[in-house]
C-alpha cells in the first residue's frame, strides 16, 4: 500500500546572518493512512522543523534544500503558500498547535472562527460551517449549544477539545499535533490523549504525533520515529522500537524516562548535549554521546539501513546490529530490582528526627478585589468572602537531611506554597516553624539568616541566571550578600559538587554559554555556596530534557546524602517526585490531601485523587494497557469552595458525608489520608478516624 | 445581569468621582494663598473697598458655608460669575470651549486613526526598513514642542506660500456676520483652521504610533495568531483580528490623551491666536478668575472621569471577557 505522506532524504536549511545552519538531515518518514505516527526527540533535534516541511510554515529563512515531501503520490516539498493553501492545507493535513488554550481567538466567538477557516478554504455557507461544528463538538464530548460561546468561557479541558474540533472541521486525512500536550499536567494530558485514542474508532486520519514524551508515542502510536541532532536516529513500528532497539540513542532514551511501574529503577541520563547546529553535516550527531562510538561515526553520517527481518523497523547505526550486545556487556540490567537500591526505596530510611522546617495549619488566602467599592463592601459585610484560598491548613513536617515533595495539578497551590514559605507572602494564619523558631517571631537579622539558610532553585533555568553575570558572578553574589568569605577555592568546590567539571573550565563561561541543565546546575550550585539547611525547589527539572532530567534528578538525590541537605520539591510530575522524594504529599485546591512516605504512596493511594494521578502517568511500554484516570471536570474555583471534600465534584467514591470537610487522619505507618472513606461512620452521622489517634494531631 | 450590573457600577463610580473632584478643587482653591480680593488690594485699593468686595462675593462667610451654596448654585447649572469679564462663567467658558473643543476632538482622533494605521503597518513588517526606520519621523515630531511645531508651519504655509492666513479663528468680517454656530458653516473658518488643526494632528500622531507598532508586534507573537497562519486564513482576515486585538491599549489613552491635549491647546492656541480655552484658561490665570479657572479644571477632569467610562464601556463590546472579570 502506498503511504499516505512520505519523507524522504529531505535536508531544512536555515539561512542566518551567521551562515547556513542545517536542521534536519536526510529525514525519511513514511505514514500510511490512519496510522497513529509518534516522532520522539529532545528540544532542537529538528522535529518540529520536519513538521514545518509537511505544513508549509517554516519560518522565512528556513529552507528545503534537498529530499522530497511526497503527500497522496504528490510532491509538496515545492509548493507555494497559495497553492499549498488550495490543495491541502485543513482539507488534507491539519495542525494541533503546542498551546490549545490560547490557540483561539479570545475576542471572538468560537463558531465565528470555525466559518473563518471554512470560508478560507471551502464554499460552505455559514450555516453549514456552524452544523458542521456542532457535529465535531458532539465527537469531542463538548455540548453542541456553546459553539457561540467565546473562548475564555471554556475551561482549558474544553479548549482542548474544541482545538481537535477544529482540526477535523474539513475532515482531513491527516492531523499534526505538535507537542501538544507539553504545557498541560497529567490529568489534563491524559484527557487530551484519551479523545485522541477514542476519535479512532470514529473518524479515518493518520496522527502525526510529535513530542519529546517516549511514554506517550509508546502508548499511542502505532509506529515512530526517534530524532537526533536533524537526523532520525531509528524508526519502526512502535513494539519493535521498544522491545529491539538498533539504535544506541533509542535505548540510552528509554532508560532515561522514569516509569512509574518501577520507581526503583534507576534513571540514567545521557552525556553530553546534542553538537549545534553546523553548515553541513556529514556524520552521526549522536557520536560525542554514544558509548559505543567508533572513529567512523564523525567521518560520514551512518546509512539508514533496515533491520533484517522487518522492512519498516530501520536504523541509522553503523553498530546497529551490535546494540544489544553492546547493552548487555555494559550496562546494567534495567529491571534490576536487587542489590543497591536506587530511586524511591534507596530514599526510604533517610531523614533524622529531627524537624528542620515545620508548617502549622498555614493559610495563605488572596483577596481578589482590586477596587474601592469591593473593599469597602468586604470590610463592611465581613472580610474574605471573596478570598481565594490558595494554601488552607496545610500541616507538614519537614525533617533534616530529607526531601519532601508537595505534587498537585496547576493552580493547586503548590507554588504559592513554597514562595510563602520564602516569605515572599506573609501567611494569613498559620506558622512556619524553622528549626524550632517561629518565623513570625523573627527580626530583621533572623530573616537574613533565614535566607541564606534556606535556598530556592526555581522552574525556569533559562531566565534565572543573569544573562550579564559569568559563572564566578553569579556564585560570588550571594556570598558577598552574606557577608561570606570570597573565595574562588569554595566556588570551584561548589561547581564539584554540581558535576560542573572541569570547574575551571564553567567558572568564566557566561549564561550564553551553557545549556539548559548545566544552567539548572549553576542555579543549584547558588544555592549550595551559602551551605543552607533547606532547599525550596520549584520543579527543578521539567523545563529539562529527560535526558539531562535523570542526572540532575540524581544529583539532587546525592548532594541530600553527602551534605545533609533538606529539601521541600515541588512538581506535578509524581514519576520525578516519586524518584528524589522520601515523602510525597499530595497536594488539591489548597489542602493537603495525602502524604506518606513514597513507596506506602505508591503502593496504596488512599485518596481516590492520588488515585486518579497515579493513573494518570503514562507508561512507557507500548505494551502495557493502561486505563485512563477518567477524572471529570477541572479543579474548581479556589474562591468558591462550600464547606465540604474539595474534590467531592470529582470524585469516583463521593457519598452523602463528602458534604462535610474530611480530616486527615493517619492510616497507619504515618500514612495520612484526608477522605470519608478512610474513616468508620458511627450510626450517629459523626465521622470518627479509625486507625488514627486525630485529624488534627501535630 | 452582569453586564448590567458593571454599567451601572462604572455609572455610580464615574459620578461619585466627578463628585469627589469637584469638592477637592473647590477646597484647593480656597486654600490657595492670594485670592481675588488680595488683587484688587495690590492695585491700590482700600481696605474697606476690598471688605466690600469680599462681601458681594461671599468671600466672608465660614468655608462650609460657601462649599454648599457653591454645590447648590453648580447642581443648577450657575457656575458662578467670572470676575474679569464680570458675566456668567458659562457663558464666557462655553463659546471658548466650543472653539477649543471643535480643533481638538477632531484633531486627536484623526490622529488617533492615521497614527494606528502606520504604527501597525510598521508592526506587521518585522524587520523591514519600514519596521526599523520608519519609527524615526514620529519620534522626532512627539518630541518636538507643539508650538514649534505650529511656528514651522505658520512659516512655511503662512509666511513662505501665502496658502493659510497667520492665525485667529476667522477675519473680522466673518466674524461679526456671524453668531453662534453659525460661524462654524464659513468657509473663512475652515481656512483659518487648517493649520490649527494639522498641528494638533501631527503633534498627536506619534502616541498611537508607537503604542500600535509594539502592540501589533506583540499581538502577531500570540499563539492564535500562529495559529489562524497554520489554518490558512487570509492576509487581510489575519490583520482584521490582530488590530483588533493591538488596539486595546491605544484606546485605553484615547480619553487621557485627548484632555492633555487640551492643557497642549494652550501654546497652539496662543501661537495661531485662537481664542479657545487654553488662552482663556492663560487669561484667568493671570486675572486670577478663580471660579472660570476652577469650572475649567473641572471640565477637564469630567472629561478624563467620562472618557475612560466611554472607554470602559467600549472595552466590553471589543473584549468579551471584561464582563466576566468585572462579576
Amino acid at each position: 500500500m502506498e503511504p499516505l505522506l512520505e519523507i524522504d532524504d529531505l535536508d531544512i536549511t536555515y539561512r542566518t546572518s551567521s551562515g547556513d545552519l542545517q536542521a534536519v538531515t536526510d529525514a525519511s518518514v513514511s505514514i500510511d493512512a490512519n496510522e497513529y505516527y509518534g516522532l520522539v526527540g529532545e528540544s532542537g533535534c529538528g522535529k518540529s522543523t520536519l513538521a514545518g516541511a509537511v505544513t508549509n510554515s517554516l519560518d522565512q529563512n528556513g529552507d528545503i534544500t534537498g529530499g522530497t515531501v511526497t503527500y497522496r503520490g504528490e510532491e509538496i516539498q515545492d509548493y507555494s503558500e497559495k497553492e499549498y493553501n488550495e490543495k491541502i492545507r485543513w482539507k488534507e493535513i491539519a495542525v494541533i498547535p503546542q498551546s490549545a488554550m490560547n490557540s483561539l481567538n479570545p475576542l471572538s466567538r468560537i463558531s465565528e472562527q470555525a466559518i473563518e477557516v471554512a470560508e478560507a478554504h471551502t464554499d460552505w455557507s455559514d450555516e453549514t460551517a456552524v452544523e458542521k461544528l456542532e457535529e465535531l463538538f458532539g465527537v469531542v464530548g463538548l455540548p453542541a449549544s456553546r459553539v457561540h460561546d467565546y473562548p475564555h468561557q471554556f475551561s482549558g479541558g474544553m479548549k482542548q477539545r474544541a482545538i481537535i474540533a477544529f482540526s477535523l472541521l474539513l475532515d482531513p486525512s491527516m492531523i499534526i499535533a505538535d507537542e501538544p500536550t507539553t504545557a498541560l499536567d497529567v490529568i489534563m494530558q491524559d484527557q487530551f490523549l484519551k479523545h485522541l485514542d477514542e476519535l479512532r474508532e470514529i473518524r479515518d486520519f493518520s496522527l502525526l504525533f510529535i513530542t519529546h514524551d517516549i511514554a506517550v508515542v509508546f502508548e499511542m502510536c502505532d509506529s515512530m520515529a526517534v530524532m537526533h541532532g536533524g537526523q532520525v536516529a531509528e524508526r519502526g513500528d512502535t513494539t519493535a522500537l521498544f522491545d529491539d532497539p538498533h539504535h544506541p540513542y533509542t535505548l540510552l532514551l528509554q532508560r532515561a524516562f522514569p516509569d512509574i511501574r518501577y520507581p526503583n529503577r534507576k534513571l540514567e541520563g545521557i552525556d553530553g548535549t546534542p553538537p549545534a547546529l553546523e553548515s553541513e553535516v556529514d556524520y552521526c550527531t549522536f557520536a560525542d554521546r554514544c558509548p559505543w562510538a567508533e572513529p567512523e561515526c564523525r567521518e560520514r553520517a551512518p546509512p539508514t539501513e533496515a533491520v533484517p527481518g522487518d522492512a519498516e523497523h530501520a536504523s541509522a547505526c553503523v553498530r546497529s546490529d551490535e546494540v544489544a550486545e553492546l547493552a548487555a556487556r555494559d550496562l546494567d540490567d534495567i529491571d534490576d530490582g536487587d542489590g543497591e537500591p536506587v530511586g524511591a526505596d534507596a530514599d526510604a530510611d533517610r531523614g533524622s528526627d529531627e524537624s528542620i522546617l515545620e508548617l502549622r495549619g498555614l493559610n495563605k488566602h488572596f483577596s481578589q478585589s482590586t477596587n474601592v467599592i469591593d473593599t469597602i463592601r468586604a470590610s463592611i459585610f465581613g472580610g474574605e468572602q471573596d478570598a481565594v484560598r490558595a494554601v488552607d491548613g496545610v500541616d507538614l513536617d519537614l525533617k533534616e537531611n530529607q526531601i519532601q515533595g508537595v505534587i498537585g495539578e496547576s493552580g493547586c497551590g503548590k507554588s504559592t506554597l513554597l514562595q510563602t514559605v520564602m516569605g515572599k507572602y506573609e501567611p494569613t494564619d498559620g506558622e512556619i516553624v524553622f528549626d524550632g523558631t517561629p518565623v513570625s517571631e523573627f527580626d530583621k537579622s533572623d530573616w537574613k539568616e533565614y535566607r541564606r539558610r534556606v535556598q530556592i532553585i526555581l522552574q525556569d533555568p533559562f531566565n534565572t541566571l543573569n544573562p550579564h553575570f559569568s559563572v564566578r558572578e553569579t556564585l560570588m553574589e550571594p556570598l558577598r550578600i552574606h557577608d561570606m568569605e570570597r573565595s574562588e577555592e569554595r566556588v570551584l568546590d561548589v561547581l564539584e559538587q554540581v558535576r560542573l567539571t572541569p570547574a575551571e573550565e564553567y567558572i568564566d563561561r557566561n549564561e550564553s554559554q551553557l545549556s539548559g541543565g548545566e544552567k539548572q546546575r549553576v542555579s543549584i550550585a547558588r544555592a549550595l555556596i551559602l551551605e543552607p539547611d533547606v532547599i525550596l525547589a520549584d520543579e527543578p527539572v521539567s523545563m529539562l530534557d529527560v535526558s539531562t532530567q535523570a542526572s540532575v534528578l540524581d544529583m539532587l538525590n546525592e548532594l541530600t546524602d553527602e551534605y545533609g541537605v533538606s529539601m521541600l520539591y515541588i512538581s506535578h510530575d509524581l514519576s520525578t517526585v516519586s524518584y528524589v522524594c522520601d515523602r510525597v504529599n499530595v497536594m488539591y485546591l489548597g489542602r493537603l490531601v495525602e502524604s506518606a512516605a513514597t513507596m506506602d504512596l505508591l503502593d496504596d493511594p488512599k485518596h481516590p485523587y492520588t488515585r486518579s494521578l497515579l493513573q494518570a502517568i503514562p507508561v512507557p511500554d507500548p505494551h502495557h494497557e493502561r486505563e485512563w484516570a477518567e477524572l471529570p471536570g477541572t479543579p474548581g474555583d479556589a474562591s468558591d469552595l462550600g464547606t465540604g471534600c474539595r474534590f467531592r465534584d470529582r470524585c469516583p467514591d463521593r457519598m452523602d458525608v463528602c458534604d462535610q470537610m474530611p480530616r486527615q487522619a493517619d492510616v497507619g505507618d504515618g500514612h495520612r489520608a484526608a477522605c470519608h472513606l478512610h474513616y468508620e461512620h458511627g450510626s450517629g452521622g459523626e465521622t470518627a478516624p479509625t486507625a488514627a489517634t486525630d485529624g488534627g494531631e501535630r | 445581569m452582569s453586564q448590567l450590573y458593571y454599567y451601572a457600577r462604572r455609572t455610580v463610580v464615574s459620578v461619585l468621582l466627578i463628585f469627589a473632584i469637584a469638592t477637592f478643587l473647590f477646597f484647593a482653591f480656597r486654600f490657595m494663598p492670594g485670592d481675588y480680593a488680595t488683587l484688587l488690594l495690590q492695585q491700590g485699593a482700600s481696605p474697606e473697598q476690598v471688605a466690600k468686595v469680599r462681601q458681594m462675593w461671599g468671600l466672608d462667610q465660614p468655608l462650609y458655608v460657601q462649599y454648599f451654596k457653591w454645590l447648590g448654585n453648580m447642581l443648577q447649572g450657575n457656575a458662578g460669575m467670572s470676575r474679569q469679564f464680570n458675566k456668567p462663567v458659562l457663558e464666557v467658558v462655553l463659546p471658548a470651549l466650543r472653539n477649543s473643543l471643535i480643533v481638538a476632538l477632531p484633531g486627536v482622533l484623526v490622529a488617533f486613526v492615521l497614527g494606528s494605521l502606520y504604527g501597525a503597518l510598521m508592526g506587521s513588517r518585522p524587520n523591514s526598513f519600514l519596521e526599523r526606520y520608519g519609527i524615526i519621523p514620529p519620534n522626532v515630531v512627539g518630541t518636538t514642542p507643539d508650538f514649534f511645531i505650529g511656528i514651522l508651519l505658520l512659516t512655511v504655509f503662512s509666511a513662505w506660500l501665502g496658502w493659510f492666513p497667520s492665525g485667529s479663528i476667522a477675519t473680522i468680517d466673518t466674524l461679526t456676520s456671524t453668531s453662534g454656530w453659525g460661524l462654524y458653516l464659513t468657509t473663512d473658518f475652515w481656512y483659518h483652521y487648517t493649520l490649527p488643526f494639522l498641528t494638533v494632528v501631527i503633534k498627536y500622531m506619534y502616541y498611537p504610533t508607537l503604542v500600535m507598532r509594539g502592540s501589533v508586534v506583540e499581538v502577531r507573537n500570540q499563539e492564535f495568531a500562529t495559529y489562524q497562519r497554520l489554518l490558512g486564513l487570509g492576509k487581510w482576515r489575519r490583520f482584521r483580528h490582530i488590530m483588533k486585538h493591538a488596539s486595546l491599549p491605544v484606546v485605553t489613552v484615547l480619553p487621557a490623551v485627548t484632555a492633555t491635549s487640551i492643557s497642549g491647546l494652550v501654546l497652539i492656541e496662543i501661537v495661531f491666536n485662537w481664542p479657545g480655552i487654553g488662552q482663556l484658561l492663560l487669561t484667568s490665570v493671570f486675572a486670577r478668575d478663580t471660579p472660570v479657572i476652577q469650572f475649567m479644571f473641572l471640565l477637564i477632569a469630567a472629561w478624563i472621569v467620562i472618557g475612560n467610562f466611554i472607554v470602559d464601556i467600549a472595552y466590553t463590546i471589543i473584549d468579551p471577557r471584561i464582563t466576566i472579570e468585572g462579576e
